[in-house]
């Protein structure tokens, strides 16, 4: 179901008023708490794809080299979010869709619902997102994300459209707050968050430098 | 005859090569299978299995699922009069700039008055704003890691990637707090901090065989 902003998705369920009688509640959008209007739930994400998707333009990605699996299935998705994400202020420059294509083919071999082997781990997805992310998107463990708060489940999150709508998020917000974000080069910029997207430590380089060489290889 | 067994031999022979070279193969794809570190079949209760962690001796076993940080504490007791505690001060409440809104603070009460404070943010960080403490060693938030008759307990600066290990700051508790060191912490799920492997991820396997 699609439901504007402001509101969410209610499934259907039974209700027993005062006196007992049961009622059946048919599934509907209402209106959010207070403390939670402009969060945006999976319902949002759909509807604001759906309502906003004939308003940009799209192009045909290159596709990325030793991905056999890339058929360019998700092309407008992404390009459709970062401009979405770009057109609401939370950055003010470009992100090159392919690079977003290329961490999704480092992260999950652009397998819509896959999740990692890691024990204990929870990522998911096209873009391999953590419970632990979810929660600090929705606002739950910490107040970081000050604006359009993303609250979306794990399961929800193995839909294309969620996943790539809060992993775009996730990546802009990491961009706009690494480190790196005040270094003049565009590249060191992006470079920066996308090293943040994945931890902070050595890692992060490791991966960025794999992800940066997909990209760099694709273009 | 012995023209006979020799062709037997060489046929058996070829049957076997064959056999091995069918088997190394169908190993190495499942190894290159396995190495991408991912699966598609992900039983049904996955996120909604609950697992058990004791996160101190005798203590009740804490409930967590799959992302969730379990064993984690914005405070940790010293002795009867001494304690440490992680806060959050906001600086402006108002701000959506998430370095302007606040940040951690670990403060060290003796007797129920804060004698020190420590400001975890450190410049040329990423933004984070949930910083709990972590067990350094098994089932325990303090421990004497150097031998120096002085206890180390760790802090976890959260901001995740799509990596499950993070880096954790370890402080030693002297007359004033210092700096110890690093180590690494996997937050989603029941582990303690993890010294000497600090580049352990999927992408360097070898290493993790370090600190495991």
């Amino acid at each position: 179901m699609k439901c504007k902003p402001g509101f969410h998705h209610v499934k259907k369920h039974q209700r027993i008023s005062k006196n007992g009688t049961k009622h059946k509640v048919e599934e509907h959008c209402r209106k959010n708490p207070k403390s939670k209007e402009k969060f945006l739930y999976r319902s949002n994400l759909n509807y604001i794809y759906e309502k906003l998707k004939d308003k940009y333009q799209y192009k045909k990605l290159k596709k990325i080299k030793g991905y056999p699996q890339d058929k360019g299935q998700y092309d407008e998705l992404i390009q459709f979010w970062l401009k979405y994400w770009k057109s609401q202020g939370l950055i003010n420059e470009d992100i090159d869709p392919l690079l977003v294509k290329a961490i999704i083919a480092c992260e999950s071999s652009f397998r819509e619902s896959v999740i990692t082997e890691m024990p204990g781990s929870s990522a998911t997805g096209l873009m391999q997102i953590l419970v632990s992310t979810m929660n600090i998107l929705a606002g739950k463990t910490s107040k970081e994300v000050r604006k359009f708060n993303i609250d979306i489940s794990q399961e929800e999150a193995k839909e294309a459209n969620s996943n790539i709508a809060a992993g775009t998020r996730w990546l802009i917000f990491k961009i706009t707050t690494s480190p790196w974000k005040n270094k003049k080069a565009k590249n060191d910029r992006m470079y920066g968050g996308v090293k943040y997207y994945h931890s902070w430590n050595g890692d992060g380089e490791v991966y960025a430098d794999k992800g940066f060489k997909t990209y760099n290889g694709s273009k | 005859m012995l023209i006979k067994d020799l062709r037997l031999i060489m046929a058996q022979n070829n049957l076997l090569i064959i056999i091995l070279l069918s088997l190394f193969h169908s190993c190495t794809h499942q190894k290159n299978k396995a190495q991408d570190g991912l699966r598609d079949n992900v039983p049904a209760n996955y996120f909604t299995k609950t697992h058990y962690a004791t996160c101190t001796p005798n203590s009740k076993p804490e409930k967590y699922k799959v992302g969730d940080l379990p064993c984690t504490s914005n405070e940790i007791v010293i002795s009867s009069i001494e304690k440490l505690v992680i806060k959050f001060i906001v600086t402006n409440k108002n701000s959506e700039d998430p370095y302007e809104y606040g940040y951690k603070e670990l403060q060290r009460y003796l007797n129920g008055k804060v004698v020190e404070k420590i400001n975890l943010r450190r410049d040329g960080e990423p933004v984070w704003s949930f910083a709990p403490f972590v067990r350094i060693r098994k089932q325990t938030y303090l421990a004497d890691l150097d031998d120096d008759g002085y206890l180390e307990f760790a802090v976890f600066p959260f901001s995740p990637g799509s990596a499950i290990w993070g880096t954790v700051r370890i402080f030693s508790l002297k007359e004033k707090i210092e700096f110890w060191g690093e180590g690494r912490y996997q937050f989603e799920g029941d582990t303690f901090v993890q010294l000497g492997c600090m580049r352990c991820s999927k992408f360097n396997p070898d290493e993790c065989k370090k600190c495991r």
